[in-house]
């Protein structure tokens, strides 16, 4: 199975820069489609960060996108969500009923809606177990949260080999300026560990890393901004993931280059194989 | 006439949109036999916010209508529900009409509920079980249908207060024709419709081209069935008094947005389903994404 991860959409109508959300998005979709055998399963995951500081009313403009990003592939795309901290929106109670929305006119599954009695929800792809958490259903935006317990149970009723986390806010703190780091990090990766969690796909740092911890070796596995504002064409990135027995086979990292783009030298995205750390 | 079972309000709408999905469906039952917490579920609760909104005494500026002005026009129509229900358990008559002839007649185009009549009624002497049934004259299935569910989960938590005996609720849920449109705007005006003539000009005037494309943003991305054009004859007027400041070419797509929404209007008066109707709302899109890609 592959996984193609994007996260921190962040849409919103900043002033554009070389390229509009939509052309990255075609572009993003057609170097994937090249990737990706068309006889291979693939499901699309978010990492968070639907919309920008909770502008709620920006969520039509994120269903149409991720609306099109799925139809841009001949085949059926199956879609993973966890919300991250910029999708606190204030015209909402505790349950993060406007991401929920997006979710539900999405997917169409009542067990994939968040609320702050479930902060941690499973959905099934294929053989693989997909738990999503949602590390910002404390509301608090200056770091994420992991409700233990919640992680715990799903770890627990999981029957699948193949355990994936996502989750929106990063386990590593990368940046020493950026003090936004999941507060238990230790107690989530000591339950991933135990569990035998193949990985955890996270985004929120904007920055690519793939990092195995622990004896099973779970893979980290960390993405940037998919549309970074103000510009849409600062490290716009996406990652390609391919699972296999468990453990990940093959990850590539994807990035627009604007310049060689525009001067016609690139289609738009480079390919890079990640090392694994 | 296609009736559809779930153990669940949310696979009822799962379902439905999965049959809507093939092509509009005529007589589309849903029903189903469900505890009370169904009624408080998470994915009832996902829509509950939304819900209060259509059940409110007043309408809320951002909707074009809703249904609490309906159903509390003549009076508190809740109270009556529990009034009546208090008086004669087997009443034929604990029920909602949101809408008579007098607003059908006169209505031509414009907006009046689809959501016509919501009754209820207990199953014999005890309490315990609530007979729910709702008639839609349309019902879109995609958005509007968890909206539907989630105010009649409201009506029916609000029947528990005063019958605390009831433990489970049995829906039946009539669609004289159901339909899916993926990003159905819910009778809710568009952000550009709702924004007042001067903001959009002083917009247009600062150049303020975050807050324009938002306001463009929410005619592209929603499929309205009714046709409001206010927010861009506002912008229209607002981009031609400031005309060294913007393209000519905005114009001239903006002039073809209206014209095409004046005959979908049109259009719309002789049927409400149809390949052209389908055609100029791809235009109206289109020119308005044209638009959009002219503001820098």
């Amino acid at each position: 199975m592959w996984i193609l991860q994007i996260s921190d959409l962040h849409i919103d109508n900043f002033a554009q820069g070389d390229i509009n959300p939509d052309e990255i998005r075609k572009l993003a979709c057609a170097e994937a489609c090249n990737i990706v055998p068309n006889t291979e399963p693939l499901a699309l995951v978010f990492c968070g960060d639907a919309i920008y500081k909770g502008h709620s009313q920006n969520y039509p403009s994120v269903q149409l996108f991720l609306q099109n990003m799925i139809g841009a592939f001949s085949k059926k795309v199956e879609l993973c969500l966890c919300p991250g901290n910029h999708d606190i929106c204030s015209d909402e109670s505790c349950h993060f009923e406007g991401f929920n929305r997006l979710a539900w006119n999405l997917i169409q599954d009542e067990e994939c809606l968040f609320a702050f009695d479930k902060t941690v929800v499973t959905r099934t792809i294929l053989d693989a177990d997909f738990v999503l958490v949602n590390s910002a259903y404390h509301r608090d935006y200056t770091y994420g949260q992991v409700n233990i317990n919640h992680l715990e149970y799903s770890l627990d009723m999981s029957k699948s080999p193949t355990k994936i986390i996502v989750v929106h806010h990063g386990l590593i703190p990368i940046d020493p300026s950026d003090k936004s780091t999941i507060a238990n990090a230790c107690d989530v990766l000591m339950l991933a560990v135990s569990h035998n969690v193949t990985a955890i796909l996270q985004g929120h740092c904007h920055k690519q890393v793939l990092i195995n911890v622990g004896k099973n070796l779970c893979s980290l596995v960390g993405v940037g901004s998919f549309l970074f504002p103000p510009g849409h064409n600062l490290n716009n990135q996406f990652n390609l993931v391919r699972f296999d027995n468990n453990k990940i086979a093959e990850a590539f990292g994807l990035r627009f280059i604007a310049d060689l783009w525009k001067s016609g030298r690139s289609k738009g995205f480079e390919i890079k194989k990640m090392d694994i750390i | 006439m296609i009736q559809i079972e779930a153990e669940s309000l949310s696979k009822l709408a799962a379902k439905a949109l999965e049959e809507c999905k093939k092509g509009v469906v005529h007589n589309l039952v849903l029903s189903g036999d469900f505890s009370y917490n169904e009624s408080e579920s998470h994915f009832v609760m996902t829509y509950d916010g939304v819900a209060s909104k259509w059940q409110d005494h007043r309408k809320p500026n951002e909707l074009l209508i809703n249904h609490g002005q309906y159903i509390h026009r003549h009076g508190d129509g809740l109270a009556f529900l529990v009034r009546e229900l208090k008086k004669k358990k087997d009443s034929n008559r604990a029920c909602i009409s949101l809408i008579d002839m007098e607003d059908i007649i006169n209505s031509h185009d414009d907006p009046i509920p689809s959501f016509m009549i919501l009754q209820f009624g207990f199953a014999g002497e005890e309490s315990k079980t609530l007979l729910t049934t709702a008639y839609f004259r349309a019902l879109e299935v995609t958005c509007f249908l968890p909206i539907n569910l989630a105010e009649i989960s409201q009506v029916i938590r609000n029947l528990k207060i005063h019958f605390p005996e009831i433990e489970r609720f049995r829906l039946v849920l009539h669609a004289f024709r159901a339909y899916a449109k993926q990003n159905f705007h819910c009778l809710r005006k568009a952000s550009i419709d709702s924004a007042e003539p001067t903001m959009i000009a002083y917009a247009v005037s600062k150049k303020n081209l975050a807050q324009l494309k938002e306001w463009l943003d929410s005619k592209i991305t929603i499929e309205e069935s009714i046709i409001c054009t206010d927010g861009l004859h506002h912008l229209r007027q607002a981009i031609d008094m400031q005309k060294t400041d913007y393209t000519q070419e905005i114009l001239t797509h903006l002039d073809k947005v209206l014209n095409d929404m004046q005959r979908l209007r049109l259009t719309r008066q002789s049927t409400s389903h149809s390949k052209a109707i389908e055609e100029l709302e791809t235009n109206i899109k289109k020119e308005l994404l044209r638009v959009k890609e002219l503001l820098i």
